[in-house]
């Protein structure tokens, strides 16, 4: 690998940290609004449901959301405040669907402590202010206008130190803090400041509580008419207001997250750390607080946030489990429980582990991350591509076609399944239980091969064969009509549709048929030069049973001809180029596109835009699918059609954001696929291949396809173990989950479990699917990591690192021996190994790597990396530069000075490249998510896979200097067109920054924004391209050669 | 022949969790007519019997007393506004466009807030001196124009505070003419420096020396 490196994420943050419920995107419109960390989601909500709107990318750690209405507003604006020191107001514009930037600013201040608890960020209930603490001891004030208009802003010194929660307080004349804090023998208060703006200080509030819950921790303020604020402790719950103070014990919990379900504050949603769910209730007579009531409503994931939509649906966020959508029930299920999960939102984060695998052993990698933490820890297994879930599967040789026929027009499911084979055509079909059975269509001609099969108008079927064209009844099953092959003509291809039919003969003649209700009538021939080789009428205009062109693909010359229907005239010719014939062309339509899609004999697969009226080609584009012929297949799942392209490397072809993109099917070599989309097996595929007729349904359609396996517990370490294919987990201190699916033989899983002091070092067998205990050593320390090293094993003990001999004993059996160690680090928590050579990553001292000396058998120190950086992974990407990430969520190089002239030099690892990844980095892996085909540029740019704490899978992939230069040049001007929602800038979000230095990124390069180059405009793009003196089409060939590395 | 295998598994790892969750695995061969049987196999069952083994590991923990049906009558009349009222709520349909902002995100001029650089103990200095100046300029003011005071209750916290600030800065104060009724809320030492301003005698009790000043003004 190179210093010169891509970051890219291959799965978006999926970790949801804060949500509200607001009129967002316009005064009658409701949304859900979701920050993901440094994505915010757009909702709406309607009577169907919640519907995505908008995924809008934020440059910066998202650390506070607000919706809030100045006066004389219509709908609601949005406050967004990061984690550096920056905050935006957003605001809808709903005739541009844009998001415009109402105000910004940077409220960073030169001097101050950053706070210990989080960063708060409030709005008045009124408007008047906003109010920021970000800083110890520290409470800045950014005052609204009478306008609604911000000023500018100016910090208040604030007594309390130790601030656990600021709320404001509703109904107060004077803009009202409570602040929850603890004093310096660790008791907890709460005290109420008013904000004089103009005197830009605090005055003493109304009211104060002093020594409350030793847990309390979060606060509440309640709307009017009752105004107050609720304090939640881990054992009581306390109301408390000016005038009154009630209190409730509650079962010891803490409390993550709260959601308001009555606009008059009396009902509230708590959700606690062990994900249930409970709903605290304000007993009021005439707005006077009477008591406080709490009932267990039922079990949730573990919320981070609780927001309450409408009509007793609530949107439950996790950061550690899969985020919901909740009903809640007036009456208990069985289990007591109110709360019934309608959805859930798959959550990744945290990854605090992962491994890369090829289980299916096709070339293709798959991350395999202990996600989820507490009782939502899983396992989830993640694919790049699209998954067919086998439900059924025959063993059937040499099939040759496929197609599935309603037994009536308007069934909305099929019923038979026609296969064809070299001499003859069988036909399944669904019986009264649901089972497929062979059965008979008697005007069918079943001795020979069908070329062709459609459900035809009228109740009727069509069967083309060599030498006829056969309508049949649907009810009857008896044939109506029958359109003969000329004497010396045979039928080569042919394709039909409801209401047409559209066949070949050698040499060259192109007959169309019209089908009628019991009658086929022959309506145009046409003779061509050529004969031909693929053809098809697939219905893409208005009318969804007849088709106004037709594709063609011809022999000899090597192209592809749409003709008009029904009069058989040319319309558009296009030459292909190169010597290998198209063998399916499919008309289709995504998103309200059509497109011409052309299949070659090699592999390739060629498309183009279709002008429906013209019949002209536009925008040729051709990408590499395989190496096999490819046939071409619409199919539909969840209402949306797709293509499915069979070949030795089957893909599906479908369209996002007005583009198509190919997603790899985890089969191999499909020959024929149809749908089958029966009443028992509603959107399955019937797929052909290596002898083998299965049934399955496939995955959703998008890029990364993911699978959870529930595990109930936090996993923290897993491996693989590829000749017993088996998996270790770690799980909290003394549970090990093994899986097993075959042992090819013994060998060796190490997993690790770690106290502070005393560790151990567990050496287990797999054999025959159990797991067993072979040896057992102590150490004086916490193992952090263990890795196996020239056939020895090296581990990392707290601050040293020790190498183990694996020793065997007189009586036959083994044991750990330690060889030698290497103090010097504060904690050793990471190591990597490369030869002989290994690369720690320390608690707080950056990356250091050391050397093993076989002659001296000893550890010694070679170089290390003298900035302070507390490291949260590490790995080596070459012999020379080893790639670390640290808990500023920065990501740098650092490069082995080798030629150094003197030792001190050759003892410093240069840092070569910096980049602030906005994400807290678990784990490095070598490895990659897509197939690797070896004739494209691609296969070739090695990549290190990343996981991080939000869920975030992501790539790094080395680059040849040149093509870095080049995007490098396209990332500076996509910085000029694309800009940051709210003003923030790329160049400072992307900049390495921790306590003590900001500095911009260096030989990291965002992907995010470099790829995002092709959901822009034509217009965007060729200003782009004007500017790089490269041509748009270059430009989005280059773009999207990397899109294929995730 | 035809021989028909049925299979219970989506690939890869699910069949492991199959395998835990012990489904049953059943094996057709079925040689005249083909037939599978598909009905039973629903790789999902299998899933949910294991998560619903997890549950019952997990289960709700018992809240001290809980009481049937508790809850219900607090889930009355969740808020509504007509919204999630279809019974069966629709999945989301398809993906969400991501934004792509090509406009100027720069906020109005005006807009782009910073934060007032001051040390926070200079600047209530200034603010209190500048409050300082304004009020004396106030007290001046009114004195010119008593009949038409606008907004009585400042100008008397303003007074109020200016007097509290003759303490510590008599000069200031000493040219400041004040207001015969406010003279009382005055402090000795202030009254002392309006009488030395005005050459008379210093001497005596508050009351005396109000009376003096009062007497001087005329």
């Amino acid at each position: 690998m190179s210093i010169w490196n891509y970051v890219v994420t291959a799965h978006k943050p999926t970790n949801v940290t804060h949500s509200c419920v607001g009129n967002f995107t316009g005064p009658q419109e409701l949304n859900l609004i979701i920050a993901k960390c440094t994505r915010i989601e757009i909702h709406l909500l309607t009577p169907q449901g919640l519907q995505p709107m908008l995924d809008v990318p934020i440059y910066g750690r998202i650390a506070t959301l607000e919706l809030f209405r100045p006066h004389g507003e219509a709908q609601d604006l949005l406050f967004i405040a990061t984690e550096r020191y920056k905050f935006c107001v957003l605001q809808w514009d709903s005739e541009a669907a844009e998001v415009i930037t109402r105000a910004m600013g940077d409220v960073s201040d030169r001097i101050g402590r950053p706070t210990d608890n989080g960063q708060i960020g409030i709005i008045d209930p009124d408007c008047r202010l906003i109010g920021l603490h970000l800083y110890d001891g520290l409470f800045k004030v950014i005052p609204f206008d009478n306008k609604g208009q911000l000023k500018e802003a100016f910090n208040i010194r604030l007594e309390e130190l130790q601030v656990l929660d600021i709320k404001f307080l509703y109904g107060c004349p004077r803009p009202t803090i409570v602040v929850l804090y603890q004093d310096n023998k660790d008791a907890r208060h709460v005290k109420t400041y008013e904000v004089a703006l103009k005197d830009k200080d605090f005055v003493e509030g109304p009211w104060s509580q002093n020594n409350l819950d030793n847990g309390a921790a979060l606060l509440i303020p309640v709307p009017p008419p009752l105004c107050g604020v609720l304090i939640i402790g881990e054992e009581t719950i306390v109301y408390c207001s000016a005038s009154a103070f009630k209190a409730i014990p509650i079962r010891p919990s803490i409390t993550r997250a709260y959601g308001r379900v009555d606009a008059d504050g009396s009902r509230y949603l708590l959700g606690d750390h062990a994900g249930l769910l409970h709903l605290l209730v304000i007993i009021h007579e005439k707005e006077k607080v009477t008591g406080l009531k709490i009932e267990l409503l039922g079990e949730t994931s573990i919320a981070s946030t609780i927001s309450y939509l409408d009509n007793a649906f609530v949107y439950v966020g996790s950061s550690y489990g899969d985020s919901q959508l909740i009903k809640l029930n007036l009456q208990p299920d069985t289990k007591g429980s109110y709360v019934e999960v309608l959805e859930k939102y798959v959550n990744l984060g945290p990854i605090v582990d992962f491994c890369v695998v090829d289980l299916e052993r096709q070339g293709q990698g798959q991350v395999v991350t202990c996600s989820g933490a507490y009782k939502d820890g899983s396992l989830r297994i993640v694919r790049n591509g699209i998954g067919i879930n086998e439900q059924a599967s025959v063993e059937l040789q040499g099939i040759k076609g496929m197609w599935s026929l309603r037994a009536a027009t308007d069934d909305p499911y099929d019923t038979f399944l026609v296969v064809s084979f070299i001499s003859e055509t069988r036909i399944l079909a669904m019986n009264l239980e649901d089972e497929l059975e062979e059965t008979e269509i008697e005007g069918f001609c079943s001795q020979v091969q069908t070329l062709f099969c459609h459900d035809a108008v009228y109740n009727q079927l069509v069967q083309v064969t060599s030498s006829s064209v056969r309508l049949v009844s649907s009810t009857s099953r008896e044939l109506r009509n029958e359109w003969k092959a000329p004497a010396g003509y045979s039928v080569n291809v042919a394709t039909a549709n409801a209401t047409q039919v559209l066949l070949a003969t050698g040499g060259g003649h192109l007959v169309y048929l019209e089908i009628g209700d019991g009658i086929l009538t022959e309506v145009k021939h046409a003779q061509l030069e050529y004969d031909i080789s693929c053809l098809d009428i697939n219905p893409i205009g208005e009318n969804p049973n007849c088709s106004q062109l037709a594709a063609v693909g011809m022999w000899t010359d090597i192209s592809v001809r749409i003709f008009s229907l029904p009069d058989l005239n040319l319309i558009t010719k296009e030459n292909l180029g190169g010597e290998i014939i198209p063998r399916s062309v499919l008309l289709c339509s995504f998103e309200g596109i059509s497109y011409l899609l052309c299949a070659l004999g090699d592999g390739h697969l060629l498309n183009f835009l279709l002008n429906m009226s013209t019949g002209e080609l536009t925008d040729r584009k051709k990408v590499s699918l395989g190496t096999q012929p490819i046939t071409l297949r619409t199919f539909s799942s969840k209402n949306t059609t797709h293509v499915f392209a069979a070949s030795d490397r089957p893909t599906v072809i479908y369209s996002s954001n007005k583009k198509l993109l190919y997603s790899n099917v985890n089969l191999k070599e499909v020959s024929h696929m149809c749908p089958f989309n029966s009443a028992a097996f509603p959107d399955s595929l019937a797929i052909a291949k290596e002898g083998e007729l299965t049934i399955g349904t496939i995955d959703d359609i998008q890029k990364l396809h993911i699978r959870s396996i529930p595990l109930g517990e936090h996993a923290r370490r897993i491996c693989h173990q590829e000749q017993t294919r088996t998996f270790a987990i770690c799980t909290a201190p003394f549970l090990m989950i093994i899986m097993c699916i075959t042992v090819l033989g013994p060998a060796y899983v190490m997993p690790e479990e770690n106290e502070p002091t005393k560790g151990r070092i567990l050496v287990f067998i797999v054999e025959d699917q159990k797991l067993q205990l072979i040896a057992e050593k102590e150490t004086k320390g916490a193992v952090y990591s263990v890795n196996a090293f020239n056939g020895k094993l090296l581990a990392a003990i707290n601050q040293k690192i020790q190498l183990y001999k694996w020793m065997l004993r007189d009586d036959g059996s083994r044991e750990l021996q330690s060889e030698c160690g290497h103090h010097g680090h504060i904690l050793a928590l990471y190591v990597q190994t490369r030869g002989d050579f290994i690369v720690v990553g320390d608690l707080m001292k950056s990356i250091s790597l050391l050397i093993y000396k076989h002659e001296e058998g000893a550890i010694e120190e070679r170089a290390r990396d003298y900035n302070a950086n507390w490291m949260s992974a590490v790995e080596i990407l070459d012999d020379e530069i080893y790639l670390g990430g640290e808990n500023n969520f920065n990501l740098f190089t650092v490069r082995k000075n080798s030629e150094g002239a003197t030792d001190e030099e050759r003892g410093r690892l240069e840092v070569v490249g910096e980049y602030h990844l906005g994400e807290f980095v678990n784990r490095f892996r070598h490895g990659s998510l897509v197939m690797r085909l070896p004739d494209s540029d691609v296969g070739q740019i090695p990549t290190v896979i990343f996981g991080t704490v939000n869920g975030v899978i992501g790539v790094i992939a080395s680059l040849p200097h040149d093509q870095y230069l080049f995007f490098e040049k396209l990332q500076s001007n996509l910085r000029k067109v694309i800009k940051g929602v709210g003003g923030l800038s790329h160049e400072q979000w992307r900049s390495f920054y921790n306590e003590k230095k900001t500095v911009d990124a260096k030989n990291f390069l965002d992907g995010d924004l470099i790829e995002s180059f092709l959901d822009l405009g034509r217009v965007r793009m060729e200003e782009i391209s004007k500017a790089m003196c490269v041509s748009v089409e270059e430009l989005m060939k280059r773009v999207e050669e990397l899109t294929r590395l995730h | 022949m035809i021989q028909a295998v049925y299979i219970a598994s989506a690939g890869g790892l699910v069949k492991y969790t199959t395998l835990l969750s012990k489904p049953k695995i059943i094996r057709l061969s079925l040689s005249l007519s083909l037939s599978l049987s598909l009905s039973h196999c629903r790789c999902v069952n299998c899933c949910e019997g294991f998560l619903g083994a997890m549950d019952a590991s997990t289960a709700l923990p018992s809240d001290s007393n809980p009481t049937p049906g508790g809850a219900s009558k607090f889930l009355a009349d969740l808020p509504s506004r007509g919204l999630f009222s279809s019974t069966v709520p629709s999945s989301n349909p398809g993906g969400m466009r991501v934004y792509i902002c090509d406009h100027d995100t720069s906020p109005p001029e005006d807009q782009l807030i910073k934060t007032n650089q001051t040390n926070i103990l200079i600047r209530s200095l200034v603010l209190k001196k500048q409050k300082g100046d304004s009020s004396s300029k106030d007290v001046k003011t009114a004195a010119a124009s008593e009949a038409s005071r606008k907004r009585p209750a400042e100008k008397v916290m303003d007074g109020r505070a200016s007097a509290k600030r003759a303490v510590t800065n008599t000069q200031e104060g000493s040219k400041s003419r004040v207001p015969e009724k406010d003279l009382h809320s005055l402090t000795v030492e202030r009254l002392r420096a309006l009488l030395r301003e005005k050459g008379l005698s210093n001497r005596g009790k508050k009351d005396e020396l109000v009376a003096r000043l009062r007497s001087a003004s005329g």
